[in-house]
């Protein structure tokens, strides 16, 4: 009964977590994306695309995912929205997914505006920043629920 | 397949192959499995470390793009089980992932017996852990056993292959060896019928078969032909010895000819046996019995001991042959060659010696002949060449190779033509060329160049050789390199060409004449001199171009030259083509060719313009010195006697040319001159406002010449007189035929003329004044103090008026004698400049001095001046302490060491300076070289006295007037002077005076330095020595001594005489102007106020103390 009990517990603290980090203010971070055949994106679509899940866009481009390194301010933000976890438990996912070869890496960059570039110049190329920085407005992605 | 193969050969090899392969493959797999597992094991480590670091830079750096290159690259090879990250927290590990993804359980249970492990750490922050890799055994061992099939196969093939190989090779090698056997056997048998020829393939082997098939056939061929010649031998061997007896006979007849013949000696019995031509060169009877002891004694005795060993001790040598010397029973020596043979017993004991021997004394003499010519052919210095017919050499000696700088390799088949050069004579080449085809011997000099291309000089003597029968068959040719020899000729041709055109181009005038006098050769300078050419010199007598008293003294000259003397100190006179005559002075040396006096030569320096100067100078001084008497005398008198002193003046002035050579000088008033024109037959054709006038250098025309009153011809020159630009008269002057004129003593006379009627304006002024007088007298008789008075005043105010006219002649006398003085003072120092440069060249050309004296007398002219001044006393003190030094530091000998000492100390050299001593004593001619060191310094220093003096003169002219005009300094700067120097110039100046009969001292301090007028000093200096000279003029033992040392703030100069005493009642008025104690000698009364003013300008004190003994002047300067 006591383990019951705690499995319980264990679990509904989990799926409070999760619910939470699926439910955490997207609307803070913006996506952008350069070539991905599409402007919107759901926001599960998108968090499979960010957990390696997808490989290419219907327009046959590869995907590359781009990620804030630890250094850059979003990161922390990032991991806990797209990932539901800290900064380290999305590289250890990722490390976990690479390992087993199921997925191509993402490139993590120091800062945002290094994100921007990086997108504008590869086509395929998805990524996150924060809201307020200055970016093309050809590269936003909306997310819709 | 081992048909024909012994199984010795092909068993061995088999077994040996196949325990080698056997051996390889038990060894191979094993090897191959230790190095694969140790192999796979590094890879699996270092793959687990790469993927490590990969997992790092994931963690830490964000850099998946490692460790994704890395497992790709792991996951194509395949090569693992599986790859883990294993997390390890506090020893508790779990699996954090795996590739391919298997249970934790599987992964962490380690099983050894299935796979391999390799595992490396990792850590970051939060991330410890290894990374496992893990490889199945099972897998490698498969991989493994791939690995070695195809070596088992391999050595299998290699087995089999070479196996085969070996027993075709055998096969082929044993083949033609079989058939070598068969025909050995067949031949030991003499079966030569059954031989089966078989062929053999062309390769290796093949050859060594065709060869055993080729001697198989020619053994055949060569059996058929011994069996014909054994069946012609027998009539070939009658045939032979039928032959051989012929030989024999030949034999002995060669023998005989070449005094070959047989011997033999029984050593046994110690007897021999000997042909005639023995006996007959021992000259001896043959009958004789001639024993081996007895033999011996024949023997020459340097080959005495051969001979014994010989026949006591014969070598173990069957044959031998030697060469002996024997003397016969006359005593001659011949020489035989000895051969033979020795026969000995079965015991080796010496039994019979038999053989040959033959007179070669004549070959030995011969070759010891050709043995001595090759020695000096080959050791002489002399390039020794022998060629054959063709000029081709055979033979060189070591010296050619030495001289050409080739081997003899390079030369010895080679024509001597390579020796030849561009530059070789063609000529010479033509002349040896032609010679050599004539077959005559060649002599002649020749230009050759060596390998190195070194141009040498031959003299080269080629004879042709010709054997018996007159033939040519060769050139032998002996070359002496004269190169050295060629040079030096050369150069001396060069030398004698430069010292001629040295000789030709000096200034000097040189000359060579013959014995008789006669011109052999002149310089530029001597021609250029004589205005003449060669063709009117050369072979003419000197006596030609010499005035008449060089004539005279060329008589005197001659017999000194002819005894070898040099003549010094020349003067002579030429007469050039224009009749001018040149004075000339050097020295003439005579030549001598082996000891016969051939002529001379001489060196001569044109002094003509010196000697003008110099004559100039004594006219023009002359001139001055009697017209400053002359005006002082004006200067000093009443114009009432001044008619009285013109005529004293001119009877003065004519006395004094009466003395210069000129014979007559009146004054003539205007009419004068036209009766003295109508009077005479050759009339002058002047102007009479007009002087005669002259050039310098040149002799009154004739029409300017006339008769006086004894018919002697006159030349006459006539001085107007002029007032008031009217002609009152002429002053009239004779001369004697050939008295130069100079254009100086014109404008002298012009200046006289010009006084002259200076003064007879004041004589008329003086009388109309003397008339005034006596018209007042008369008129104002009764104002006689008022017009006393008055005349008192006027007379003083013509005192004024006259002194001012007596200074204002005398400021244009001095005018006109300081323009007139400057040009031949120019002239004279120019000109002792000029013979200080040729006494220089005289002594470098000087024969009397080798070129090392030469070069020591101008170095000590350079540096050396002496002193002309120095007392006798003084010399003769320092000349006997010279002696001592010479004596005893120079060892010199007693005989001329008082000349040299004398002379050493007259050329003020210092005994102290004992190198320079040295130098000059180790001359060859010790004495010659100080007499001319002597001579030189005293003209160097008698020039050096003409150019300060002319300096001084002309600065004593250019100040005369600003002296008179007491403006003396003007003009004039300050500057240090040396007081010694000052005085020592003044001496110098005086030194004619010093050296008649007065003893000088001189005493003064080396650096007395004052700032002063360095000419205004020679006037006080001169004025006071003069004064000092005139005063002891009537002084018997005459001293005159001059001290200068400084004395606390003052430098003080004393100038000492034992003349007259100056008396104390005139003392106070010596300095002054116009006081004069020797009017009746010409004095000026100046010299003192002179003296006085130079003190004064100076800011100097002069003080007098006159006693019997003594009269010294002190002038005292203030130190600077």
């Amino acid at each position: 009964m006591k383990i019951q009990s705690a499995l319980l517990i264990s679990l509904l603290t989990l799926l409070s977590h999760f619910t939470s980090a699926q439910s955490g203010d997207i609307n803070t971070l913006v996506i952008i994306g350069n070539n991905i055949g599409t402007v919107s994106m759901k926001k599960n679509s998108l968090i499979n695309v960010f957990k390696g899940r997808l490989d290419s866009w219907n327009n046959t481009t590869t995907v590359k995912i781009v990620l804030p390194s630890q250094k850059n301010e979003s990161a922390t933000l990032t991991a806990k929205v797209i990932y539901g976890t800290t900064v380290k438990g999305m590289q250890k996912f990722w490390l976990s997914l690479v390992f087993q070869g199921r997925a191509n890496p993402p490139v993590f960059l120091d800062s945002d505006e290094e994100i921007i570039r990086y997108v504008q110049k590869n086509p395929g190329s998805i990524g996150i920043i924060q809201k307020g920085m200055d970016y093309p407005k050809s590269l936003q992605i909306n997310i819709t629920n | 397949m081992f048909k024909g193969l012994s199984l010795k050969i092909w068993l061995p090899f088999t077994v040996l192959l196949l325990v080698m392969a056997i051996a390889f493959n038990l060894y191979y797999p094993n090897k191959q499995e230790v190095f694969y597992i140790k192999n796979k094991n590094n890879e699996l480590k270092e793959l687990a470390k790469t993927v490590g670091l990969g997992v790092e830079l994931s963690i830490n750096e964000d850099n998946f793009q490692g460790l994704k290159k890395t497992l790709d690259f792991a996951s194509g090879r395949k090569d693992f089980e599986f790859i883990a990250i294993v997390l390890d927290e506090d020893g508790e590990e779990s699996v954090f992932t795996s590739y391919p993804v298997l249970p934790d359980k599987e992964i962490l249970s380690k099983q050894t017996e299935k796979y391999i492990y390799q595992r490396s750490k990792f850590s970051s922050d939060e991330f410890q852990g290894y990374i496992l890799i893990a490889a199945s055994k099972l897998k490698m061992s498969e991989e493994l056993t791939a690995l070695n099939q195809p070596v088992y196969f391999s050595t299998f093939v290699i087995f089999f292959l070479t196996f085969f190989s070996y027993v075709a090779i055998a096969k082929r090698i044993t083949r033609p060896l079989d058939q070598l056997v068969k025909i050995t056997e067949d031949m030991r048998t003499e079966n030569f019928n059954n031989f089966t020829l078989q062929e053999f393939s062309r390769d290796e082997i093949g050859t060594l078969g065709q060869s055993i098939y080729d001697l198989q056939k020619n053994l055949i061929e060569q059996r058929n032909k011994n069996k014909e010649l054994y069946d012609g031998l027998e009539d070939e061997i009658k045939q032979r010895t039928k032959e051989l007896e012929q030989a024999t006979n030949d034999l002995i007849a060669s023998q005989s000819a070449a005094s070959l013949a047989n011997y033999s000696m029984d050593l046994h019995s110690s007897t021999g046996k000997f042909p005639d031509l023995f006996f007959k060169l021992l000259e001896i009877d043959p009958s004789e019995v001639l024993c081996l002891d007895s033999l011996k004694t024949f023997a020459h005795k340097d080959d005495y001991v051969l001979l014994s060993s010989l026949i006591d001790n014969p070598s173990e040598d069957s044959n031998f042959k030697t060469e002996l010397r024997f003397i016969s029973s006359n005593g001659n020596t011949f020489w035989l060659s000895i051969s033979g043979l020795i026969k000995r017993d079965v015991n080796s004991n010496n039994l019979v010696i038999s053989g040959l021997l033959q007179d070669i004394t004549e070959r030995k003499n011969y070759e010891n002949e050709i043995k001595r010519l090759s020695l000096v052919a080959e050791n002489t210095s002399n390039c020794v060449i022998i060629t054959d017919a063709d000029r081709k050499m055979i033979w060189v000696n070591d010296s050619t190779l030495k001289l050409t700088g080739y081997s003899r390799e390079e030369l010895i088949g080679q024509t001597p033509k390579m020796f030849q050069c561009e530059k070789t004579d063609l000529k010479t080449i033509k002349l040896i060329s032609d010679k050599l085809k004539l077959d005559q011997p060649v002599n002649c000099e020749v230009l050759n160049r060596s390998k190195d291309g070194r141009e040498y000089w031959l003299e080269l003597n080629i004879v042709p050789l010709f054997n018996e029968s007159n033939e040519l068959y060769g050139y032998i040719a002996v070359e002496t390199d004269i190169t050295p020899i060629k040079e030096t000729s050369l150069e001396l041709e060069e030398r004698e060409k430069q010292l001629r055109n040295i000789l030709d181009n000096s200034a000097e005038m040189i000359h060579t004449l013959d014995k008789d006098g006669n011109v052999l050769w002149a310089n530029k300078s001597w021609k250029d001199n004589l205005n003449v050419t060669d063709a009117e010199i050369l072979n003419r007598n000197i006596s030609h171009f010499l005035d008449s008293e060089t004539k005279i003294e060329f008589q005197e000259v001659m017999p000194l030259l002819m005894a070898g003397k040099n003549v010094n100190d020349l003067s002579c006179g030429f007469i050039t083509t224009h009749g001018e005559l040149i004075h000339l002075k050097g020295q003439t040396i005579p030549l001598f060719k082996d000891d016969v006096f051939i002529g001379s030569q001489a060196y001569l320096h044109n002094i003509t313009k010196i000697v003008k100067a110099e004559r100039e100078l004594k006219q023009i001084s002359s001139m001055q010195e009697i017209l400053m008497e002359i005006s002082f005398d004006f200067l000093n008198i009443d114009p009432i006697e001044t008619k009285e002193i013109v005529l004293k003046s001119i009877n003065k002035i004519g006395n004094f040319l009466q003395a210069k050579h000129i014979s007559t000088a009146d004054i003539l008033d205007k009419n004068s001159i036209l009766n003295y024109e109508s009077n005479q037959e050759n009339k002058l054709k002047l102007a009479q406002a007009d002087i005669i006038t002259t050039t310098e250098d040149h002799v009154l025309d004739s029409h300017e010449v006339t008769p006086n009153k004894n018919n002697e011809i006159q030349n006459t020159l006539l001085i107007p007189l002029i007032r008031d630009n009217h002609v009152i008269g002429n002053l009239m002057l004779s001369f004697p035929p050939n008295r130069m004129v100079l254009t100086q003593e014109i404008e002298l006379l012009k200046l006289y003329g010009s006084m002259l009627v200076n003064m007879e304006n004041r004589f008329l002024s003086a009388s109309e004044l003397s008339e005034a007088k006596k018209e007042i007298e008369v008129i104002n008789s009764t104002l006689e103090s008022k017009v006393l008075e008055n005349t008192r005043r006027n007379l003083d105010l013509s005192k004024t008026i006259v002194e001012q006219e007596k200074m204002a002649t005398i400021g244009e006398i001095s005018a006109g004698i300081a323009h007139d003085l400057n040009t031949p003072l120019g002239s004279i120092k120019i000109g002792a400049e000029s013979i200080g440069y040729s006494l220089e060249t005289i002594f470098k050309l000087s024969p009397l001095l080798s070129a090392e004296e030469s070069i020591l007398l101008l170095e000590l002219l350079r540096y050396r001046k002496i002193e002309v001044f120095v007392g006798g006393l003084q010399l003769m003190r320092e000349s006997k302490e010279m002696i001592e030094v010479l004596q005893n530091d120079f060892d010199l000998d007693d005989s001329n060491v008082k000349k040299i000492a004398d002379l050493l100390v007259k050329c003020r050299i210092n005994k102290e300076d004992k190198e320079l001593i040295l130098q000059i004593t180790k001359l060859q001619n010790t004495e010659t070289f100080l007499e001319i060191l002597l001579t030189a310094l005293t003209t160097y220093s008698m020039l050096s006295s003409v150019g300060d003096s002319v300096t001084r003169a002309t600065d004593v002219v250019q100040n005369i007037r600003s002296f008179i005009k007491k403006d003396i300094s003007s003009g004039t700067n300050r500057k240090e002077i040396n007081l010694k120097d000052n005085i020592r110039i003044v001496l110098n100046i005086f030194n004619y005076e010093f050296k008649r009969n007065m003893n000088l001292e001189v005493d003064i301090a080396d650096q007395l330095m004052i700032k002063g007028f360095d000419v205004k000093l020679f006037q006080l200096w001169s004025n006071l020595i003069k004064n000092a000279i005139d005063a002891m003029e009537n002084t018997t033992n005459k001293k005159l001594i001059i001290k200068g040392f400084e004395q606390e703030d003052s430098i003080i100069i004393s100038i000492s005489n034992n003349g007259e005493m100056i008396p104390e009642e005139i003392q106070d008025r010596i300095f002054k102007k116009f006081f004069s104690t020797k009017k009746e000698k010409n004095g000026t009364g100046l010299g003192l106020s002179i003296v006085q003013s130079v003190i004064h300008e100076h800011s100097a004190q002069i003080s007098l103390n006159s006693t019997h003994e003594l009269t010294t002047f002190t002038v005292q300067f203030k130190k600077m």
